[in-house]
């Protein structure tokens, strides 16, 4: 297991906390809480290692399409595609900015 | 023969391409000497008579996608006629290994729902080949046949039959249009993510074709 932090400039807007993905081969699990700084904090736990470049490449360029609001993001990968992990990390971003209110997809 | 998903191929390793249209590129060394079969890939292969293949390595880090003619294939086997056969009664470490023990536990409760259920991942590739895959920290992974729509409720009672092993447990279901999780579908996201040919999606329905 490799433990990744990226740290990226954020806005802050209300959060839901969240819990998406499932815990299995391809896939991964991703958490979103609320955080007090002004920063996004992702960590990443993943089974693949030596990805840290993929993984900075593949948040740079979520950030051009979302512009990440300020939170805590906790990781769990295991050995997913990068087309899972953006779906994974679109839909838990998706539902920690619903205002509806709720708290899990 | 319509190969599908985790479906383990026999090929001629030479035969094996890094692109559908493209014969000439080499692939690296230890895909092209090495030996055992392949695994088909969900993905849908625009040429004719090409299938998407994934290649085992020694290392866990060797894995390549390759393709393969339809025609090079010599046999393949599929994750239910693995399972038919039941190989864990035979497997050195049955009484020992929690992967082995869940799976012993496990396949006659599948088998006592008429279940059309098979076996994928590291374990059917031993299973197939003799080839020792198996570690202590070992998933059990295996694929249900659902050709038709099972509720979120009854997908929860499923789950909860299996009961608790002594293993991690990974069922995907095999609907008409790609894969799904079972304990995902059980549990309470609105969406789940479905793996076809065309790449994965979020879907609340996973039974119903995509719309777009």
């Amino acid at each position: 297991m490799d433990t990744l932090l990226f740290l990226r400039p954020a806005r802050a807007v209300p959060l839901n906390r969240t819990l998406v993905g499932y815990v299995g081969s391809g896939d991964l699990e991703v958490m979103i809480d609320r955080t007090d700084g002004h920063q996004a904090e992702i960590h990443i736990r993943t089974s693949t290692q030596g990805s840290e470049a993929r993984w900075q490449q593949l948040i740079e360029r979520m950030e051009v399409d979302h512009p990440l609001p300020a939170m805590r993001m906790d990781i769990h990968d295991f050995a997913a595609t990068p087309g899972v992990i953006r779906l994974r990390i679109e839909q838990a971003l998706e539902l920690a900015l619903d205002n509806r209110g709720n708290t899990h997809d | 023969m319509n190969w599908c998903p985790h479906d383990l191929l026999w090929v001629t390793r030479t035969d094996l391409q890094c692109a559908p249209d493209d014969s000439d590129t080499l692939l690296p060394r230890w895909v092209r000497d090495g030996q055992g079969p392949v695994v088909v890939r969900r993905e849908r292969v625009p040429t004719r008579g090409m299938i998407a293949v994934g290649v085992r390595g020694q290392q866990k880090s060797e894995r390549q996608a390759a393709y393969i003619a339809r025609r090079s294939v010599a046999t393949g086997l599929t994750p239910y006629e693995l399972a038919a056969s039941r190989p864990w009664l035979r497997h050195p470490l049955r009484t020992s290994h929690p992967v082995l023990q869940t799976l012993a536990d496990l396949a006659p409760r599948l088998d006592a729902k008429d279940l059309h259920w098979g076996i994928t991942g590291s374990l059917g590739y031993e299973f197939a080949t003799g080839e020792s895959q198996l570690r202590p920290e070992s998933d059990l992974d295996l694929i249900i046949r659902a050709p038709n729509p099972l509720t979120r409720c009854e997908a929860a009672a499923l789950l909860t039959q299996l009961g608790n092993s002594t293993c991690r447990l990974d069922i995907q279901l095999e609907t008409p249009d790609g894969a799904i999780a079972l304990a995902e579908w059980a549990g309470r996201s609105p969406r789940v993510m479905i793996r076809t040919a065309e790449g994965p999606r979020l879907s609340a329905e996973p039974w119903q074709p995509a719309t777009n």
